[in-house]
């Protein structure tokens, strides 16, 4: 009953993507650039993020409420208010980071709705769970950012709730406020981890896309048109504003939420925090093990490809074709008629057999299922019908 | 009966592109339709030619509409600013319709197969 549920889903989204082929035609069909999109989004959020870094100020100073008070919630004021089109460049901001999340969610679902994870893609599975939790808490340091009232709740949440880990909880609240209160610190402290974890994400996204053969990172010109203007009339339709600069000495209740990040405050809020932290690794462990079982069905260990080097001309197709980044080209000896020479690393190979397939000069062969032995069997299957 | 599709569409095309232009000093000027706000050679053509240009009452009309509504929604100042990205949001989408149209006959992928020694 489990596979009916993905094999309905597949179908659907292939009838959708039929569907949008006919309109768009394959080069354009959105549904094929799925792990691209949050990509864009990312680049946005870097542009546009520099952009705010450049008249942010991270402090909490509030002291008086002093006509001239320079603090991080009046520096997002006067971007927003003061700076010309800054109040557009916040909202980007803002939006891009929802739409990154959810365009990474749809991308989830489209991987596991087509299979794309079994197997040899588990990392990429696994790293892409991981990829959006740190985009969660990227985004969840950028709400602390702008030091409202929301911000103030935030943060005085987060530290109740890491304080309940067993053994490191208080080291890490200690760590998360730089000190042991909220001070100027703090501040610095949010905005080093929404900088420094977002280009963290970089790294991870190489480990996300290295087994992974012409990944593409970068939808067509018409579609990061299409995108843009999504964010800028979302942005024109709802700007975005700051609640109440935040008075620590005050003891603000309630916020509005943005459900895209701030879903797991909802849950501090409605439920006791160990479960909650139970729930949230619980909930992590299973999605991340998804793959698991089809590792275990995985058929007897693979015997890697070999290259026969005599016939090997470096035409490069068997490199291009592997979809595990398996086949490297390296340049061939002295005295070679050929320029390159394919050489196969047995780690990442699968035993899939599409270089065998690929390769116009049999020079590359399964040493457990060799091209003559797929012959015969085709032969004995033809002559028996 | 294609060439005749690409024509109006460049057609179509470049009058959305001069719209677009003239919303942009508009929009830059916080929505404000008045006479005075219109850009300098506007004014000259209305004042100079025959040619009367439509009632921008009627456009003022429609800025004070979008001022309501931006306020409505949280935004106080630069409101031409918001106007400008809808504008330009707009104008995207011409261009992606635009770059589709052109890149339509490219579609099909072309598969070379190498040639067995």
């Amino acid at each position: 009953m489990y596979s009916s549920i993905p094999k309905g889903l597949t179908d659907f989204t292939l009838l959708v993507e039929k569907g949008t082929n006919a309109i768009v035609t394959n080069k354009y069909n959105p549904f094929y650039y799925h792990g691209a999109l949050p990509q864009f989004y990312l680049w946005v959020l870097y542009l546009s993020g520099l952009l705010l870094f450049a008249y942010y100020i991270p402090t909490i100073d509030n002291a008086y409420f002093s006509e001239n008070l320079v603090n991080a919630w009046t520096s997002v004021n006067y971007i927003t208010n003061t700076i010309p089109m800054g109040a557009v460049i916040r909202g980007i901001h803002r939006y891009a980071g929802d739409a990154m999340v959810i365009t990474i969610l749809l991308h989830a679902l489209r991987v596991w709705v087509t299979d794309r994870y079994r197997q040899y893609r588990w990392i990429q599975w696994v790293t892409g769970i991981v990829l959006l939790l740190l985009v969660l808490f990227v985004g969840q340091t950028g709400y602390y950012l702008v030091w409202d009232e929301r911000s103030l709740i935030l943060t005085r949440m987060t530290v109740s709730a890491l304080r309940v880990l067993p053994f490191v909880g208080p080291g890490i609240a200690e760590w998360f406020l730089n000190g042991t209160a909220i001070t100027n610190l703090t501040l610095s402290n949010f905005l080093f981890i929404h900088i420094g974890l977002s280009f963290f994400l970089l790294f991870g996204l190489w480990l996300h896309y290295v087994r992974m053969t012409r990944p593409v990172m970068t939808p067509p010109p018409a579609i990061n048109y299409i995108l843009m203007a999504v964010l800028l009339l979302v942005v024109f339709a709802y700007p975005i504003s700051s609640g109440k600069m935040a008075d620590i000495n005050s003891t603000p209740t309630s916020f509005d939420i943005d459900w895209f990040f701030l879903f797991p405050y909802y849950m501090m809020a409605h439920m006791d925090l160990t479960v909650y932290w139970v729930a949230l690794i619980g909930i992590t462990l299973a999605v991340c093990f998804i793959p698991l079982p089809s590792l275990y069905k995985a058929a007897a260990p693979v015997e890697a490809a070999e290259v026969v080097l005599s016939k090997c001309v470096g035409c490069r197709l068997c490199s291009l074709d592997c979809p595990y980044m398996a086949i490297e080209m390296v340049p061939a000896p002295a005295g070679s008629r050929f320029k390159l020479l394919a050489t196969v690393k047995p780690y990442r190979c699968s035993g899939c057999g599409v270089c065998v397939g690929a390769c116009a000069f049999d020079a590359i062969d399964l040493p457990n299922l060799l091209d003559s032995d797929v012959t015969a069997q085709i032969k004995a299957m033809a002559e028996s019908q | 009966m294609g060439k005749t599709i690409d024509t109006a569409l460049v057609v179509v095309g470049a009058l959305i592109c001069l719209a677009f232009t003239g919303l942009m000093p508009w929009a830059e000027l916080g929505m404000n339709g008045t006479f005075d706000n219109w850009p300098l050679w506007l004014r000259w053509t209305s004042e100079h030619t025959g040619l009367h240009l439509p009632d921008y009452a009627a456009v003022s009309g429609l800025g004070a509409d979008w001022t309501s509504y931006l306020q409505k929604n949280g935004a106080d100042k630069n409101l031409g600013d918001y106007a400008y990205s809808l504008v330009m949001g707009l104008a995207m989408i011409a261009a992606a319709i635009g770059i589709a149209a052109v890149g339509r006959e490219e579609a099909e992928e072309k598969t070379v197969l190498p040639v067995k020694k």
